[in-house]
């Protein structure tokens, strides 16, 4: 056997510190982490954690979901008040609102408190009354805009997320035609005695109703319903007129805010313009807009400020919501905290794991020296031990946490099927089953947290290792 | 021209002090210890002498008070830390009383250990063949090839000192230091490790310091120092009967 040559002391000189390969590591650690059982347990810990997470997120992160779009109802992406402009200059500022690019849709829009008759259905029993008559919002709207941008409110397919007492008795009916929602159907023989009686006394005049309020209130397509309103200008001391008039139901809408759905009808904007006798007949315009809504708000906002248009009166639905979007915003923070504390408590046990295990190896890292290992070195192998398991149990937890979340529903169905124990009733909510959305970015945010989180917890055992004195650590018994 | 051989080790005035409880303990007191490249040299003395401390400071695994270390030439006493850990790694190798394998690695992983240390994955791709090839050779050298595969726990007492006399060889170091290879073996196991070691020295012709408190090996090495007061006294093989050495060192 040949010995090498004796090395001058500048060869032996490290390139810099703490640049050596370490491929020994990787085989200590993972014969360190095989060996032991109690890593598998950490592992597990950081994987039940993370699994927790994920699934809590996503079902949190469909509720807040459900939320949104219940908070925003029939809310444009902006709306611009415009009641203080006088009717001419509203006009023209719809019609330039109208030829923008960025626009995809325009719309005034009208509201009046209003009255109505019930058709003597006994859920309506505790509905806000004054004798017989009961209160409703008229909301106005073009008819281009129901059938654009807030069609999916008297889409069919709604009717299936309504309690099924609810959805026989409305059956398929939102509008005959939901690309012209206010479409009376005077062919309907079902209609028809009901719309020659109502023709007798005047023009036709649609009205949508809310789903729940015709539930409430026994509201059929093809029934007239009696509305009555104050009309004109209010004057002290002098009562106001009671205009009256008759509506053909002509279908329901639903905005998944049930007290919204409640309390509200729409008819077309003219119609309640000459009904309600509106000094400002456009109170505010509705737009849908291609990009993000503040951004649109922002320029107009700077376009319109000198066309008398206070920047306040420009809205996105968010400015509009912001109250119930901070609730909601700040539920989500206060989750993303609790789940933090989550993954510190899952990655905990690997702080104790290696604490131990750096006690029980304090000898094998004086071996190490021995070999010819820096301080350093010992160190990095047990961080590289709490970064396998970490790295595993994260990876192991989203995997899982994702796929438990994305067969959540089958599985809920599956234990009720079982077991006869329902976990989520579908009667408390309008939906069809559990919302769930997976959102990939954040759920990965975690996963890194935990990672980063799981190598901290290792940095105090590791950083011990590496300052463990050679020689007493040969002599650890 | 025959080159000269620089000398393994050369120290001088190695001191080394240590505080237990409160008081201040001299275990080195100023140690004078010349090796040649090929020599052999026993060290013996009572337990508690400073025989590990000076094997320790040997190894570059501690550092003296005062005095000056070479080795091979090299002024090693104040260099750093990083140049000492390559040393130990390619220069030195060390066998210890209680083998000193780890226990999750098998024969052959904890052979191959000396050879991974400060190597990159990517280097190590390219000679791990070599690698493996030349520990699987030391295993059959010590007479274990075929328990290269089993864990250190499968192994009786003497096959472990060989699996730890296999590692320190990987790298062919100019220097063993072996701290009482045979004093955790039953006498024939001992003898049989004794045997493999001047085998092995001799094949090698490395350097080696052999601490034992087994006059009959420190018998048969080059040379035989005992430390005493905490200096090294020369010892004449044949004055071990003398009253200078105790019969008992343990």
């Amino acid at each position: 056997m040949s010995r090498l040559a004796p090395p001058a002391i500048q060869t032996l000189l490290p390139r810099r510190p703490g640049a050596d390969g370490s491929v020994d590591l990787l085989l200590i650690a993972w014969r360190y982490l095989v060996a032991r059982p109690i890593t598998l347990v950490s592992t597990l810990s950081v994987t039940v954690g993370l699994m927790a997470i994920v699934v809590v997120d996503s079902v949190m992160s469909g509720f807040l979901g459900e939320q949104r779009a219940l908070i925003r109802a029939l809310a444009a992406d902006v709306s611009i008040a415009v009641d203080e402009l006088p009717p001419a200059e509203s006009a023209k500022l719809l019609e330039e609102l109208r030829a923008r690019a960025d626009v995809t849709s325009a719309s005034p829009r009208a509201e009046a408190a209003a009255m109505h008759r019930g058709a003597g259905f006994p859920a309506m029993i505790g509905a806000p009354k004054i004798g017989n008559s009961y209160f409703v919002n008229l909301v106005g709207f073009e008819s281009a805009e129901l059938a654009g941008p807030l069609r999916h409110v008297l889409a069919p397919s709604l009717s299936a997320a309504l309690p099924s007492g609810v959805a026989q008795f409305l059956g398929a009916s939102t509008v005959a035609r939901p690309e012209d929602p206010f479409w009376i159907d005077r062919g309907d023989p079902y209609w028809h005695a009901r719309l020659d009686e109502a023709a007798r006394h005047g023009p036709l005049r649609p009205i949508l109703f809310g789903r729940h309020l015709a539930y409430q209130f026994g509201y059929r397509p093809g029934m007239v319903v009696t509305i009555a309103t104050l009309g004109g200008k209010l004057t002290p001391g002098e009562r106001p007129p009671v205009l009256s008039w008759e509506f053909v139901v002509v279908g329901t809408f639903a905005t998944r805010d049930r007290s919204f759905d409640e309390t509200h009808a729409i008819v077309p904007r003219e119609q309640l313009v000459e009904f309600a006798a509106l000094e400002t007949p456009t109170q505010e315009i509705a737009l849908w807009v291609t990009g993000e809504p503040a951004a649109t708000r922002a320029e107009l906002q700077r376009e319109l400020a000198s066309r008398g248009v206070k920047p306040g009166a420009i809205e996105t639905w968010e400015d509009q919501r912001r109250l119930l979007l901070g609730a909601v915003e700040s539920e989500r923070r206060v989750m993303n905290v609790a789940m933090f504390f989550v993954v510190i408590v899952a990655t905990f046990s690997l702080f104790v794991t290696l604490h131990q295990m750096v006690r029980r190896k304090t000898r094998d890292v004086g071996i190490l020296a021995a070999l010819g290992a820096s301080p350093m070195h010992a160190g990095k192998l047990f961080l590289l031990c709490g970064m396998i398991v970490t790295l595993a149990g994260s990876l192991c937890g989203l995997v899982g946490g994702m796929a438990l979340a994305h067969w959540l529903n089958p599985l809920l169905d599956l234990i009720e099927n079982l077991t006869g124990w329902r976990l989520f009733d579908r009667q408390l909510f309008s939906f069809k089953s559990l919302p769930v959305l997976i959102e990939t970015t954040r759920l990965l945010g975690y996963a890194l947290g935990s990672v980063v989180c799981g190598t901290l917890f290792t940095l105090l055992p590791a950083w011990r290792a590496a300052r463990l004195d050679a020689v007493e650590a040969l002599r650890h018994d | 021209m025959t080159e000269v051989k620089p000398q393994a080790i050369r120290a001088r005035g190695l001191e080394r002090r240590f505080v237990s409880a409160g008081q201040p303990l001299e275990i080195l007191r100023g140690v004078d210890l010349d090796v040649g490249a090929s020599e052999s040299v026993a060290i013996v003395g009572r337990s508690g002498g400073g025989k590990s401390t000076l094997l320790h400071l040997l190894g570059l695994l501690d550092r003296p008070d005062q005095g000056a270390l070479h080795l091979e030439g090299l002024d090693v006493t104040r260099a750093p830390r990083g140049v000492r850990d390559r040393l130990r790694r390619d220069r030195i190798g060390f066998v210890f009383q209680f083998y000193h394998l780890l226990p999750e690695l098998t024969a052959l992983q904890n052979v191959l250990l000396a050879a991974m240390i400060g190597v990159s994955p990517f280097d190590w791709m390219a000679r791990r063949k070599a690698e493996i090839g030349r520990a699987e050779a030391l295993l059959d050298r010590v007479g274990l090839a075929s328990r290269a595969r089993h864990l250190p726990s499968r192994l009786s007492g003497g096959e472990r000192q060989r699996v730890a006399i296999a590692r320190a060889l990987l790298r062919r170091p100019a220097l063993l230091l072996c701290d009482e290879p045979t004093g955790n073996l039953d006498e024939r196991t001992s003898a049989e490790i004794e045997e493999l070691l001047l085998e092995i020295q001799r094949e090698t012709k490395s350097a080696m310091v052999l601490v034992t408190h087994s006059l009959r090996l420190a018998g048969r090495l080059d040379r035989m120092l005992m430390l005493e007061g905490g200096r090294l006294k020369a010892v004449e093989t044949g004055g071990i009967a003398d009253a200078a050495v105790p019969q008992t060192m343990v």
